[in-house]
């Protein structure tokens, strides 16, 4: 009886153990997009195999099957690709390219051994391609790395991090703190492989790179000492550089405030602008609360509670009645009144119901040399700097002030995240709303009224007050420097 | 009686082997299956196609808001040359996603009227009314509608740098009131 249950266990472990296939899904960064995804592969004779489908929509190519042959070709506009089923070789234009294994058909399709990214399909189909096996991660580069690696140096007080660059990039300061300086590379495809970081060193405590979709954004901390930076791309020479220093010289930025400092532009003048109006309703769910009328609710218990805590803030509504000004004439109000923050207020929708929470959006940082150029005479981070004369579209005009914008979106994105519990967004775009503000300008989506529960939340008057309150404390923060959270 | 209890017995003993044959024989030929699965074979696959056959790429909001997701459809090669291409990816986008956490991205009966694509890397794409009139959403809602379609056009058709969306041959200022939409927009801001 015993031996019958001992040959029943090992049957068992027999049909339902390894089976000599394993799948394991890898990571494809691809380096240009900004985007990472997971692809499928399998493990075949202890080597990771990946789908022909998978390879050949990775490369954007055509996919031709010749059974009698058991050949698939592989085409775009430039290249051809051709394996064999059971061959090892990768025929690459004119070039044959021996593989580590032979193309096998596993489960339909064709599979070939994932290093032919590498060794086949970079500088052909792509620009460049990197397989890491022990991190299990595919870079795929989508354009020729134009950023190279970056040098950090030590001279004297002074501490600089160079890249070289091989195509014009433009460098934009999103934010200016000293605790988390971010330096927007649009365009910029770094050459080195994900994950990068460098060590601190004399003013800068670390160093961080993120891909993000369109760019690289460069994220640094930097030590107590650090007082001022200066972002360029030097006449004649083909490199980015930032440098900082524990003194303000001519040329140079001092830093944004950090929280729990006064701002740089004092809040005296307040524009709040309630977002749609007359007969654009903005976003009206059947038989919820429209967007407009919640928006000038919000904006006039905004306006309260402001009043209540910063008496001296002349606070003053872009529309205080069910009109619908254009958006030009909106942002002139503000500008008219020399306006020292634009809040323009809105409820969001989304077609699902599960979506929730608030979201700030910020205009986009101009270049470096526009921010600097533009400071504004009473700007005291741009004392002692010349100011060349500049030309700024009137789309662009918020994103002067995106550092201050992205600042004070920051608090009032924490304050509700704190108070509520909201879901919070902070999103960088152009749009309508924000076009032409001469100020800070944050456009607040202020609840999800596409689900049930927010949108019952909001239609109460109490809560919709509570939530005025809470940005008002934010606005506090924000204009007396006290301390956060 | 005792000869009862030993045929019985007997009988059980021989009840409870066949059962054990019969279920090792069954696991046996199980593990042989599979493990032919696993074997690389020379059978000839589903994979022969007439013709060439490509991948192209969509991006499809998630019904949470929380962002794109990428699904892929496998489409026919003379389906992806020229204005054919943007036709037939725009479509899939217009059909709408297979994933059920996934969510349209334009609104139902919009369908696609005029392609037009200028050697400068412009792409004018002209929709029917419904855009216009049958959009709803706020500013979430209007910006995953441009940067699905803005993504997705840039993942499959090269050479595009700028995009004009019309409706009904008329120009959108905005779907919502948040992204301006009444001339090119840039596809390298929404990648």
């Amino acid at each position: 009886m015993k031996r019958a249950l001992l040959t029943f266990a090992l049957a068992l472990a027999l049909a339902f153990g390894p089976a000599g296939v394993s799948t394991a899904d890898v990571q494809v960064e691809r380096v240009g997009r900004g985007t990472i995804e997971t692809a499928p592969t399998v493990r075949l004779e202890g080597r990771v195999y990946v789908g022909v489908n998978t390879l050949a929509r990775l490369v954007g190519g055509t996919k031709y099957w010749r059974p009698d042959l058991k050949k698939l070709e592989i085409r775009n506009v430039k290249h051809t690709l051709g394996v064999t089923v059971d061959t090892p070789w990768a025929i690459v234009d004119d070039a044959a390219i021996r593989l580590p294994g032979p193309a096998r058909l596993y489960a339909g399709e064709v599979h070939v051994p994932i290093e032919i990214f590498p060794l086949a399909l970079s500088g052909r189909f792509l620009p460049r391609a990197a397989y890491d096996e022990k991190g299990g991660r595919l870079a795929l580069f989508d354009q020729e790395p134009n950023l190279g690696p970056p040098v950090l140096s030590v001279t004297g007080p002074r501490t600089r991090l160079t890249f070289p660059i091989t195509t014009s990039l433009e460098p934009s300061v999103v934010s200016s703190r000293k605790s988390r300086f971010l330096v927007d590379v649009g365009g910029g495809v770094l050459s080195a492989v994900p994950g990068d970081s460098l060590p601190g060193q004399g003013l800068l405590n670390s160093v961080r790179f993120r891909r993000e979709p369109g760019g690289v954004l460069l994220d640094l901390a930097l030590s107590a000492d650090a007082r001022s930076y200066r972002v360029q791309v030097p006449t004649g020479q083909q490199l980015i550089e930032l440098e900082f220093a524990p003194e303000v010289p001519s040329g140079f930025v001092a830093f944004a405030p950090e929280y729990g400092a006064p701002p740089n532009r004092p809040l005296r003048v307040l524009v709040i602008d309630p977002g749609h109006g007359g007969p654009d309703s903005g976003y009206a769910p059947p038989g919820g609360p429209r967007e407009k009328d919640l928006a000038l609710a919000l904006a006039r218990q905004l306006k309260l509670k402001v009043g209540q805590r910063l008496p001296g803030v002349q606070v003053v509504l872009t529309r205080n009645d069910d009109s619908d000004p254009p958006a030009l004439q909106r942002v002139e109000t503000a500008n008219r009144v020399k306006g020292d923050l634009y809040l323009s207020l809105h409820f969001d929708g989304v077609p699902g119901v599960n979506a929730r929470g608030v979201t700030a959006t910020v205009a986009p940082p101009l270049g470096f040399d526009a921010e600097t150029a533009f400071g504004g005479a009473d700007d005291p981070r741009r004392a002692g700097a010349s100011r060349p004369l500049a030309l700024v579209p009137w789309r662009d005009a918020a994103g002067r002030y995106a550092s201050d914008s992205r600042g004070v979106a920051e608090l009032m994105l924490a304050a509700l995240a704190e108070a509520e519990g909201a879901r919070t967004r902070l999103r960088t775009a152009h749009v309508l709303p924000l076009e032409g503000a001469n100020m800070p300008a944050v456009m607040l989506e202020c609840g999800m009224l596409s689900n049930p529960d927010e949108r019952k939340l909001l239609s109460n008057p109490t809560a919709l007050a509570a939530r005025a309150d809470v940005l008002a404390r934010a606005l506090e923060r924000y204009a007396g420097g006290g301390f956060w959270p | 009686m005792r000869a009862f209890k030993r045929v019985m017995g007997f009988l059980g003993r021989a009840t409870l082997m066949l059962i054990v044959v019969a279920t090792v024989t069954a696991i046996v030929t199980i593990w042989w299956f599979r493990r032919q699965a696993a074997q690389p074979t020379t059978v000839n696959a589903e994979v022969a196609l007439p013709r060439g056959t490509r991948a192209i790429e969509l991006y499809f909001p998630a019904d949470d808001g929380s962002g794109l997701a990428l699904e892929t459809r496998e489409v026919v090669e003379d389906q992806t040359e020229g204005e054919t291409l943007v036709r037939t990816v725009v479509g899939a986008l217009l059909d709408g996603p297979d994933g059920k956490t996934l969510a349209h991205t334009f609104p139902d009966g919009v369908t696609l009227q005029h392609v037009y694509r200028d050697p400068g890397g412009g792409l004018y794409l002209d929709f029917s009314p419904a855009l216009r009139f049958g959009f709803k959403g706020g500013s979430t809602a209007e910006e995953m509608l441009v940067s699905s379609l803005l993504k997705t056009l840039a993942a499959n058709v090269p050479g595009v740098s700028r995009v004009t969306i019309t409706a009904g041959g008329q120009p959108i200022v905005s779907l919502a009131g948040h992204i301006r939409l009444d001339g090119p927009v840039l596809v390298s801001e929404w990648r």
